[in-house]
């Protein structure tokens, strides 16, 4: 009686243990100092996990921290005269093998950046405030991604694209963006898009939206110009007026700073909110 | 990869290397006395050294595991090393140059620096490491290399060394990099050549065709085999279908046969029509929210039902040809007494798989009836397009059976008891 008891707690014991030995967790940190780039093109690829991303301290080029199953995936951090190439490679199996995964990359202040993000499943956390943005891609998969520019683009950008598939996708004080265009679309899910922040010149922003809850944040003074190509969805004009085809914002002829938002949307709803001020979140 | 050539050379000379930089400050008191001032710093002592004597760490990479933890440095005056305890093994840039056991004194200490500098600021990372001291003799030479390195100094031999003997690994692997190359390219070459050759000579396709009869008789066998089976299971289906719905059945196969052309044009339209109807449907349901439930039911239940449709509308045209055939045959005596729906599946699904079963029998005579062959092909997938269109549209037309198209009867006509029976709707 007493041996069956004890081999059924050591079953249980290495049933327990069995996932914890069959992962061999690994950091990996990898940081470059500035020299003299005048340009940085960043490629992040990554499947599954967490992801963070921050501007790093003055003098770095980049610093990333991997932190990952080293049975299941390879990393990827390969840097070639003003390429950075990020990543994470998987094995087939990844069932659950994600969970440990995580990403810390922090980008160097000084550099003209090109960045590339794609991101799968997970979630991400993306602040992009304080770095000098020339061209942004940001694709994400089936995650909860929060974007932000908590401090202003250096650079005046070209576009910013986002790609969202099924997510909840927060972008905060993307006025901070100072991209001439910003390209949205989005698959299913629930989309904020806070366009608050130190506005430096006009934007443009497309939205394509495919099924779901879009809603756009605008801060009181900017120059808001809506137009909207909808099939079944709802749309909710606050404090727009129809002129033509498109909806204008009261101050539109006389705004210092003008927002021209198209939307391409089909089945769920589109809500325009009004904050006051730069609408620091 | 391939190991370097002088594995068991390398860990020498980068231990004697720095078994050098060591004794360095020794060598020098062994020297008659040099008018250099006694206070002049050592050449190379990184832990006491002000940082300022320390070169600039451009890139490192830091990774720890289980069964690892390694350093790699990217140093301002161009060089790199790697310093890891991997597996029970002390190794710099890759060589074995001691070992340890996990968990003692020098794991534990070496671990806590990389833990250390991985929070550290990058402009603290070289005074960080040039710290570290071994806490025991076996991690001395780790010590020693770290501290030369970061110092700037030494290793100059070791490197240039290391230098040639990359180079003629380097030119070793190009030149056999190329000859597999220069076989692969030449291998490729052939292939292709060859394969044209045959091609130009007629050895593939089309002109070994023509000379091998047994193969397009084998082929075509399999073909009729096959086609026997389809029959098989067709007429399976077909008495299941006349054993539990039979009355179903017969309505669908008469509204086929009494209202042809109109069971076409609807099957036509029904065609043209499912797709957007489903994806129609998904929409209404999916934006209503008492829809929603019904789209679980909607989206796998319409295609399924669609496809149900098309057998059970060609299973009746099937009946229903079946059912001519024997008409006709009745009008000359014997087959009145097989006239039953059985036997209208077993004759209608024949007479629907019968040219395919012609073609495939044409098959076997290979190219030389190529022409008949593709014609009676042709005309199979014809007929069969045709018989499912129109089995699609008397299902629609008759809703499944239950609303029969009735025969037409002649105005004065001399129906029999028993035919008028068989006419009956």
């Amino acid at each position: 009686m007493f041996e069956r008891r004890t081999g059924l707690i050591v079953g249980l014991l290495l049933v327990a243990c069995a996932p914890a030995a069959a992962q061999d967790i690994r950091t990996l940190t990898s940081l470059r100092q500035r020299q003299g780039e005048e340009r940085l093109e960043v490629d992040v690829e990554y499947g599954a996990g967490r992801l963070s991303l921050e501007p790093a301290a003055r003098g770095l080029l980049y610093r990333a921290t991997m932190r990952y199953d080293a049975n299941a995936f390879r990393p990827v951090i390969e840097y070639r005269s003003g390429h950075l190439e990020l990543g994470m490679k998987g094995s087939r199996n990844l069932r659950g093998k994600h969970r440990a995964s995580r990403l810390q990359l922090a980008l160097g202040p000084d550099v003209p950046l090109d960045l590339s993000i794609s991101f799968g499943a997970g979630q991400a956390d993306l602040e992009l405030g304080g770095l000098r943005l020339r061209e942004a891609d940001i694709s994400t998969g089936a995650s909860e991604t929060s974007l932000r520019f908590s401090r202003p683009n250096a650079e005046r950008g070209r576009s910013l694209r986002l790609h969202v598939g099924a997510a909840e996708f927060h972008a905060y004080q993307l006025g901070n963006a100072n991209f001439e265009r910003v390209e949205f679309e989005g698959g299913v899910g629930d989309i904020l898009l806070d366009f608050t922040g130190d506005w430096r010149g006009d934007m443009a922003a497309n939205i394509d939206m495919g099924l779901g809850a879009l809603t756009l944040r605008l801060p009181h003074g900017l120059g808001v110009r809506v137009t909207k190509d909808t099939f079944l969805s709802s749309f909710t004009a606050h404090g727009l007026v129809k002129r033509g085809e498109s909806y204008y914002s009261e101050n539109w002829d006389s705004a210092r700073h003008r927002l021209t938002i198209n939307i391409d949307a089909a089945l769920g709803s589109i809500d325009i909110t009004w904050v006051a001020g730069d609408g620091a979140v | 990869m391939p190991a370097f050539p002088s594995d068991l050379r390398r860990p020498g000379l980068i231990g004697l290397a720095a078994l050098l930089f060591q004794t360095a400050p020794l060598a020098g008191q062994a020297t008659p006395p040099a008018p250099t001032p006694p206070a002049a710093p050592p050449a190379v002592a990184p832990a006491a050294a002000p940082q300022a004597s320390l070169q600039r760490i451009l890139s490192s990479e830091i990774s720890i595991s289980r069964t690892e933890a390694e350093l790699e440095l990217g140093l301002a005056d161009g060089r790199s090393l790697e310093l890891a305890l991997r597996n029970g093994r002390i190794e710099v840039d890759g060589d074995e140059i001691g070992t340890y056991r996990r968990g003692d004194a020098l794991d534990r200490s070496w671990r806590e620096l990389l833990s250390r500098a991985m929070d550290a600021h990058s402009d603290e990372l070289p005074a960080l490491l040039a710290a570290w001291t071994s806490p025991d003799a076996s991690g001395a030479t780790l010590d020693s290399t770290l501290d030369a390195a970061l110092a700037g100094t030494g290793l100059t031999g070791g490197v240039t060394g290391r230098l040639d003997e990359l180079q003629d690994d380097i030119s070793s692997q190009v030149d056999r990099i190329r000859s597999e190359v220069e076989r692969e390219v030449r291998r490729e070459l052939e292939s292709k050549l060859r394969s044209e050759l045959r091609q130009e000579m007629g050895f593939n396709g089309r002109g070994a065709a023509w000379t091998r009869p047994f193969r397009n008789i084998m082929k075509g066998v399999g073909n009729i085999i096959g086609t026997l089976a389809l029959y098989a299971v067709l007429v399976g289906l077909g008495f299941a279908a006349v054993f539990f719905g039979r009355k179903y059945l017969e309505g669908v196969s008469d509204t086929a046969r009494y209202a042809t052309l109109r069971s076409w044009a609807v099957g036509l339209a029904a065609s043209f029509l499912v797709v957007p109807v489903f994806v129609l449907g998904v929409i209404v349901l999916a934006v209503s929210i008492v829809g929603i439930p019904a789209l679980l039911a909607w989206v796998p239940l319409f295609p399924l039902a669609f496809v149900l449709a098309l057998v059970f509308g060609y299973l009746a045209v099937g009946h229903a040809a079946g059912e001519a055939l024997a008409e006709r045959r009745f009008y000359g005596g014997e087959w009145f007494k097989h006239a039953n729906s059985y036997y209208y599946i077993l004759t209608g699904m024949a007479l629907l798989q019968g040219l395919h079963l012609a073609a495939h029998v044409v098959e076997m005579a290979g190219p030389w009836l190529r022409i008949i062959y593709g014609l009676l092909v042709f005309l199979t997938i014809a007929l069969t397009w045709l018989v499912l269109t129109i089995g699609l549209g008397a299902v629609l037309i008759s809703r499944g059976g239950t609303r029969p198209v009735a025969a037409p009867v002649a105005a004065g006509a001399d129906v029999g008891s028993e035919f008028a029976e068989e006419s009956r709707v």
